[in-house]
């Protein structure tokens, strides 16, 4: 009987995987697995990961399951870390964020804990998809539409962990409070990602546009306004000031779709500056971007903007302190299109260290390098503003496509 | 035997006539040695390429002056076919054996433009063949850096190792022996042979210096920590190619990845110059906190976080600009304030100027410390200056206030010393 070490099926394999894409190691002395590598569970790790490279999870897979077998090493969180990866890419996130709880548990590096928890974070949501989830009116019928349309004699309080909502309609003040917590997180994760919001809130929602305006002063169309105001011993009252009804004596579902997150943003992202001066399309880009929906108005008016030439420029945009009443439906709609570009661009850490370093002062350039730790690049601006213009143009032209196929005037 | 008395005079006076010419002499144990020859009343002195020599006058049979390799190379120049590379790659190669290096290299260079593609010759001069084409050593180092940092060679890629013999065999300066071992260490990397890269680079990294010493102990550790040859990306690399509009497929996406290609090496030095830039902002941040209370504590804290960035550059070359920018920008507002105390001192010296009654010995003290004021400052503003030159895009407003007040104060110095002049 031979004394030779057999191959193993999987590390066959990888020899033949490593042949095909002319990457395997080779061994030193012509051995399998006895290449220059230091540890002994150092090549069928390294073929575990040249598979997932390649695309072939299941064999990533059953590498990565073999090793952790404990024909080689007891256990790897290494290991553990390629077979998540693997099932994640597949798909299959129950397993994957089984085991990347598991090499959670035994990873002591800071760097591969936070990555290993916003891989499970991930998994939780079913994939790295950044699908817009349903507005909240989508799911009210006529009827209920009706009911939250009547005006009830006495005020409705309800009070929940972060908002007081007051109304004159007992189910309103339970759906609004209901999805201002859901608009929150939202909010919440666009703006301060893993810190969690601290302050209550109270809602205040007016009868009729123009009990709204009365009350909060806002005499123009807007639906929707928040205040923050100065209290005695330094604290603050917050307030978000929205409008049961519309012109026509309906209820005004705006109000949950879109009013409500988008004042809300306003809120967050008003304390999340402190003292320090927020840029006009950072403030309506993040609050157009907190509602709920595509606005497709906006996406077309940006894309075909850009098309014909007439976009604002970048440099324009990001300076502009007030908005001229001409340019002020193009500015909003570049201002989330730009917004939205480079959330959808940059994962949710460099996404908030972006938002800290324009807090803190530093102009979109010199933030988005460091929020990136990327080497100086002078064109940086000007190269995003043509990536960015591209995509608002493609993103118009695919909304156009599939409006004609939806036979939708446009 | 003993020199002629006559021969003595004569050669003391080629001596003195041919200062500039080779001599030869020639001992009376039968040894003869070239160089410039002093013949002193008691001993002859010789000069050589490898230093003096003294011998006492009887050991020495007689001195004779013969041609300096200079003059012998215009000889062989002048006999030989010059529009003939062959015979003059000879010459050069003579005149190199000399010690001729300059006029070798400038000879070589002859035949190059006679036949440049005279493979003695490209070689003596330095250059290396990378597929087909001549190339200087630089520019084949930068090469091959460039191809093994861009992932064109694979593993097993032939032309590598006769690439860094040839760069290894030209490499004649330290940091060009430097940068060729880094080169093979990385080459290791590359070909998954971890451990042996970890030692070169670990070794290299004791013998470079600096900033240089601290890359290369950083790649050493990353290795190291990784020597399963595994490193995991926690975000897609290179970090902006996706905010660019890089096609798909271009970044490198995150997850466990091969430390053996060459990107991922990119990407974890990339996080450890991000480990560092942390470092430096604390020490902003710490200088920040004390520039009202203690300015020798943000002085240090300030050149701590300028030490940090270095570091950071020397790992991902230009990824701390913008906090460099700030430092210096903190700096500069430190600066200034030194030049508003000693103007303020300044102001009042003028502001008694002329409203008291003072002895000519008083007046001028007064002037005199009036001058050392506007000194000191001016030397501040060519610090601000200096602090604030390459980044003369962004410190625009601190560069041009420190020039416009260099000038105001330029011209009240003339105006004090001139007043100083006439006083004395």
């Amino acid at each position: 009987m031979s004394c030779a070490r057999p191959i193993r099926r999987p590390l066959a394999a990888a020899m033949a995987l490593g042949l095909l894409l002319g990457t395997l190691p080779r061994a030193s002395a012509g051995v399998p697995g006895e290449s220059a590598y230091q540890a002994p569970h150092a090549l069928p790790l390294l073929t575990a990961v040249r598979y997932f490279r390649a695309g072939q999870y299941a064999q990533a897979v059953t590498e990565a399951e073999w090793l952790l077998s404990g024909r080689l090493v007891p256990c790897q969180p290494r290991a553990l870390l390629v077979l998540a990866a693997s099932r994640e890419a597949q798909g299959r996130y129950g397993e994957a964020r089984e085991a990347y709880s598991q090499a959670l548990a035994l990873c002591t590096d800071p760097r591969l804990q936070q990555y290993v928890l916003e891989q499970m974070a991930q998994c939780d949501r079913g994939g790295p998809s950044r699908q817009q989830p349903a507005p909240p009116s989508a799911q009210l019928s006529a009827q209920r539409r009706a009911d939250l349309a009547r005006l009830e004699d006495a005020e409705a309080i309800e009070t929940g962990s972060h908002f007081t909502v007051r109304s004159r309609n007992a189910e309103l003040s339970r759906l609004v409070l209901e999805h201002a917590e859901g608009a929150l997180i939202r909010v919440s994760q666009l703006i301060l990602g893993q810190t969690e919001y601290p302050h209550s809130v109270e809602i205040l929602i007016h009868a009729t546009p123009a009990d709204f305006a009365a009350a909060s002063g806002d005499a123009g169309h807007s639906t929707g306004r928040f205040e923050l105001i100065g209290q005695a011993g330094g604290y603050f009252r917050r307030v978000i000031h929205l409008t049961q009804l519309d012109a026509g004596g309906t209820f005004d579902a705006a109000m949950l779709d879109r009013v409500l997150p988008h004042e809300l943003s306003h809120l967050v992202l008003t304390e999340f500056f402190g003292d320090a001066p927020c840029p006009l399309y950072l403030q309506e880009g993040l609050a157009m971007l907190a509602e709920y929906g595509e606005p497709t108005g906006r996406i077309l008016l940006a894309g075909a903007a850009v098309a014909t030439g007439q976009a604002l420029p970048l440099e324009y945009l990001l300076t502009r302190e007030a908005c001229q009443a001409d340019e002020s439906a193009l500015f909003y709609a570049q201002s989330r299109s730009l917004l939205s570009y480079l959330r959808d661009s940059m994962t949710q850490d460099q996404f908030h260290a972006l938002l800290g370093q324009l807090r803190d002062g530093h102009p979109l350039g010199d933030a988005l390098h460091r929020a990136l730790a990327m080497p100086y690049d002078a064109t940086l601006l000007a190269r995003l503003e043509t990536a960015w213009q591209a995509q608002a143009i493609a993103q118009a032209q695919i909304l156009t496509a599939l409006k004609e196929a939806d036979g939708q005037a446009l | 035997m003993p020199i002629p008395k006559t021969a003595w005079v004569l050669a003391v006076v080629l001596t003195a006539l041919t200062v500039a010419r080779a001599d030869r002499i020639f001992l009376t144990d039968g040894r003869v040695l070239t160089g410039q020859a002093t013949v002193g009343p008691t001993e002859v002195r010789i000069d050589t390429a490898y230093g003096t020599i003294r011998f006492p006058r009887h050991m020495v049979e007689r001195v004779e002056a013969v041609d300096t390799p200079q003059q012998q190379l215009s000889q062989r120049l002048t006999e030989n076919d010059r529009n003939d590379p062959n015979a003059l790659y000879v010459v050069a190669r003579w005149a190199d054996a000399q010690g001729l290096a300059e006029e070798a290299q400038q000879l070589y260079r002859e035949v190059l433009a006679l036949d440049s593609h005279h493979a003695q010759a490209r070689e003596a001069l330095g250059y290396l063949r990378v597929e087909g084409q001549w190339v200087e050593l630089e520019t084949g180092l930068a090469l091959l850096r460039a191809r093994l940092a861009g992932g064109a060679l694979s593993e097993a890629d032939p032309t590598v190792e006769p690439w860094l013999a040839e760069l290894t065999r030209l490499a004649r300066q330290p940091s060009q022996r430097l940068a060729v071992r880094e080169l093979r260490a990385l080459w290791l990397v590359r070909q998954g042979k971890l451990p042996a890269a970890g030692a070169a680079l670990a070794e290299l990294a004791r013998e470079a210096q600096g900033l240089p010493a601290f890359r290369l102990a950083t790649l050493a550790g990353i290795i190291t920590e990784n020597s399963d040859g595994m490193y995991v990306l926690t975000e897609p690399y290179p970090p902006q190619a996706s905010l660019l509009g890089a096609e798909p497929g271009r970044a490198y996406p995150p997850g466990p990845a091969p430390l053996t290609e060459p990107i991922v090496l990119q990407a974890a030095l990339r996080d450890r110059a991000r480990g560092v830039l942390e470092q430096a902002r604390a020490h902003i941040g710490a200088g920040q906190a004390v520039e009202r209370t203690d300015r020798p504590g943000a002085d240090e804290a300030y050149r701590q976080a300028l030490a940090s960035l270095d570091r950071a550059d020397a790992l991902v070359p230009e990824i701390a600009r913008s906090y460099r920018i700030e430092v210096i920008r903190r700096q500069v507002a430190l600066l200034r304030r030194d030049v508003e105390a000693q103007a303020a001192l300044f102001d009042a010296e003028m502001a008694t100027l002329g409203k008291q009654e003072l002895s000519p010995q008083a007046y001028t003290y007064k002037l005199g410390r009036m001058v050392r004021y506007l000194s000191t400052a001016r030397e501040t503003l060519d610090r601000i200056l200096g602090l604030s030159g390459p980044f003369t895009r962004e410190l625009v407003l601190e560069i041009r206030w420190a020039e416009l007040d260099r000038q105001r104060i330029d011209a009240m110095l003339t105006t004090l010393r001139q007043e100083l002049h006439e006083l004395r």
